[in-house]
């Protein structure tokens, strides 16, 4: 069963298409699964393989691994077994607890530039995980030793395709900036950085204006111009550090103040003014049947 | 000749020490340089090599100075010109002395590079290790008990006892991310040590608990409140290298800032050293040593050189009031 597990884990992520693990965790009374009793579910809600239960259950827990994808976080979910409004038609009895674990395939960061803020910045990029791609007809393999690809055509070429999983970052400081820019809003890119001077991203607007560009869809895309977390980054190392800080501050969400005062702790004599970080607990479902934590 | 520079130049990275270099790169005869012409300035105000006689060494050394403390290369201009086109990144400076010429001169700083102190052998501290390197950081990490595997990008592994004989001349920025091991013994040491960023990579709640038993164990006020606890910015970091990135920014804001403070103390200095400007070129001269001055209105007013000081005699109204602070 579990070289059988495995091997279809790895062969799924291998394919690069989002899926979540359930895995029960807690049966409590007579539940049909067992804790350990795993199961596979893709995007679209299919389950791929494996059971945690029929009827009800498994309808829940697929749409909740579904919730789980999109979110991109793991969660806990409680069944009430004894519920007929989830229609599982004979009660068994008990709870049961599914913990369901999202499998992303990883972001992909692709630069379009070479030079020492690209270079660190594929460098940062792969440490935290993303599929880097470095597109520019300067980019040498000695100079981005752990890029993924590495795409000499350039950014414009039709060998890069951009979506909704793709983070761009424009560094070419080149005169065909804005048509890049364009090629990443139509493409929907999660974030488009423009690495340039305040003069000259405005001169790079100005040619996506004439480019013909929605401007609707200009406005919705946020492009990052100057590009990165303003914390007076001067050097190639510190510009890239920027924009690394900017890219995971886009996909987590947070505020760019010091955590320090985000999470209003003060060391004072004698008295304590921590916050604790509490697991959200969601209810749905009606009747509070349902909750789901983490 | 650059031989001699470049063994002083090698010879004073590999001791640490700050530098800038002059380079003159465009001369508009007649003047006393000519392109190519070299100077190492150190930080004390110490010049190697030649950039051209009195006034544009005094203009050199405050421009290096500045260029040391700001970490800014910029390019001087020194025209006979009272008022030069102004540009991006130029410092513009009036002379009359200059025998009519003009003189660019690239000044860039060399700085040592800044050394990341990390305790503990934490994901979070390897994490650490590996991203202060790729920004260029001299990386020394104390991590009692670990594979030194885990830190082989690291420039030296220490143990906790060694961590007083590190140099701390040069800017040092700390990270605890001990998470458990020993906490308050390596936040203590961290505290000790003559760093521009202490941090503690810990929740909240743990960093109030440790922090506060420091705090018992008579630590300073003071030193705690400067730990950066928890720490990094807020960035919705998740996993040990976004947590690394997030506290890698807090250390560059850190380091700006500090950068500014430094600018504002130099400036101080040299208004001491130079007590007053020249009226004309704006130079700041010491009048005990510059040897032209002229009264005016009961005033006496020092100037760089026997131009200045002519073009001021001939219509004096016109310079009061408008002298600038260079």
């Amino acid at each position: 069963m579990y070289q059988d597990f495995f091997s279809t884990l790895n062969e799924l992520s291998s394919r690069g298409a989002p899926f979540a693990i359930a895995t029960v965790i807690e049966v409590e009374g007579s539940g049909s699964a067992k804790p350990g009793s795993k199961a596979l579910i893709d995007a679209d809600a299919k389950l791929i393989s494996g059971w945690v239960g029929g009827g009800c259950i498994e309808n829940t827990v697929r749409q909740e691994a579904v919730e789980s994808i999109k979110e991109g976080r793991p969660r806990i979910v409680s069944l009430d077994l004894t519920d007929e409004v989830f229609g599982i038609g004979m009660p068994c009895g008990g709870t049961m607890k599914v913990y369901i674990d999202p499998v992303l395939p990883p972001p992909e960061l692709v630069i379009a530039g070479h030079g020492r803020i690209a270079e660190t910045l594929a460098r940062f990029a792969e440490m935290a995980g993303f599929y880097v791609i470095v597109a520019d007809p300067g980019a040498a393999p000695e100079a981005f030793p752990t890029a993924n690809r590495l795409v000499t055509t350039g950014f414009n070429s039709a060998e890069i395709s951009v979506g909704p999983n793709s983070y761009v970052v424009v560094a070419t400081q080149h005169k065909g900036d804005h048509l890049s820019i364009k090629k990443a809003i139509e493409g929907a890119a999660a974030y488009i950085a423009l690495v340039a001077s305040k003069k000259r991203a405005q001169l790079v607007f100005e040619y996506l204006a004439a480019a013909g560009i929605d401007q609707e869809k200009l406005a919705g895309a946020n492009v990052r111009a100057p590009a990165g977390l303003d914390i007076g980054a001067k050097t190639p190392e510190e510009i890239a550090l920027s924009i690394m800080s900017e890219i995971v501050q886009v996909r987590r969400g947070g505020s760019g103040q010091a955590m320090l005062e985000a999470k209003g702790i003060r060391i004072r004599k004698g008295t304590s003014h921590a916050t604790e970080n509490r697991p959200v607990r969601r209810s749905f479902g009606g009747g509070g049947k349902l909750t789901t934590e983490n | 000749m650059f031989e001699d520079f470049f063994a002083k130049a090698a010879s004073l990275r590999s001791e640490g020490s700050p530098f800038a270099v002059a380079v003159v790169v465009r001369v508009q005869s007649p003047a006393s340089g000519k392109p190519g012409d070299k100077a190492i300035i150190q930080a004390n105000g110490e010049i190697y090599g030649w950039i051209g006689g009195g006034c544009v060494q005094t203009i050199v050394v405050q421009e290096a100075l500045r260029t040391i403390y700001s970490g800014e290369a910029k390019l001087i201009r020194i025209t006979p010109s009272p008022k030069p086109k102004p540009e991006n990144g130029v410092i513009n400076y009036h002379m009359t002395c200059q025998s009519g010429g003009a003189m660019e001169i690239y000044v860039e700083p060399e700085l040592q590079a800044p050394q990341l102190l990390i305790f503990g052998r934490t994901a979070v501290a390897q994490a650490l290790c590996r991203l202060g390197k790729a920004m260029g950081y001299l990386v020394i990490v104390a991590a009692p008990d670990s594979d030194p595997r885990l830190f082989s990008d690291a420039d030296r592994l220490v143990r906790i006892q060694e961590v007083r004989r590190i140099d701390f001349s040069r800017e040092t920025f700390i990270v605890v991310s001990t998470q458990g091991e020993n906490d308050e013994q390596a936040l203590e040491e961290a505290l000790q040590a003559d760093a521009s960023y202490v941090a503690f990579v810990a929740s909240p709640a743990k960093a109030l608990k440790v922090l506060q038993f420091l705090a018992d164990k008579g630590v300073a006020a003071g030193a705690l409140k400067q730990v950066k606890a928890p720490a990094g910015l807020d960035i919705g970091a998740l996993g040990p290298e976004e947590i690394a990135i997030s506290i890698l920014a807090q250390i560059i804001l850190q380091r700006r800032s500090n950068q500014a403070c430094s600018q504002s103390e130099i400036a101080d200095e040299t208004t001491q050293i130079a007590k007053v400007t020249d009226p004309i070129c704006g130079m700041t001269v010491d009048p005990a040593t510059c040897g032209h001055s002229s009264e005016h209105n009961g005033r006496v007013y020092y100037f760089c050189c026997a131009g200045c000081k002519q073009e001021f005699d001939e219509r004096p109204e016109a310079h009061i009031g408008t002298s600038r602070t260079a």
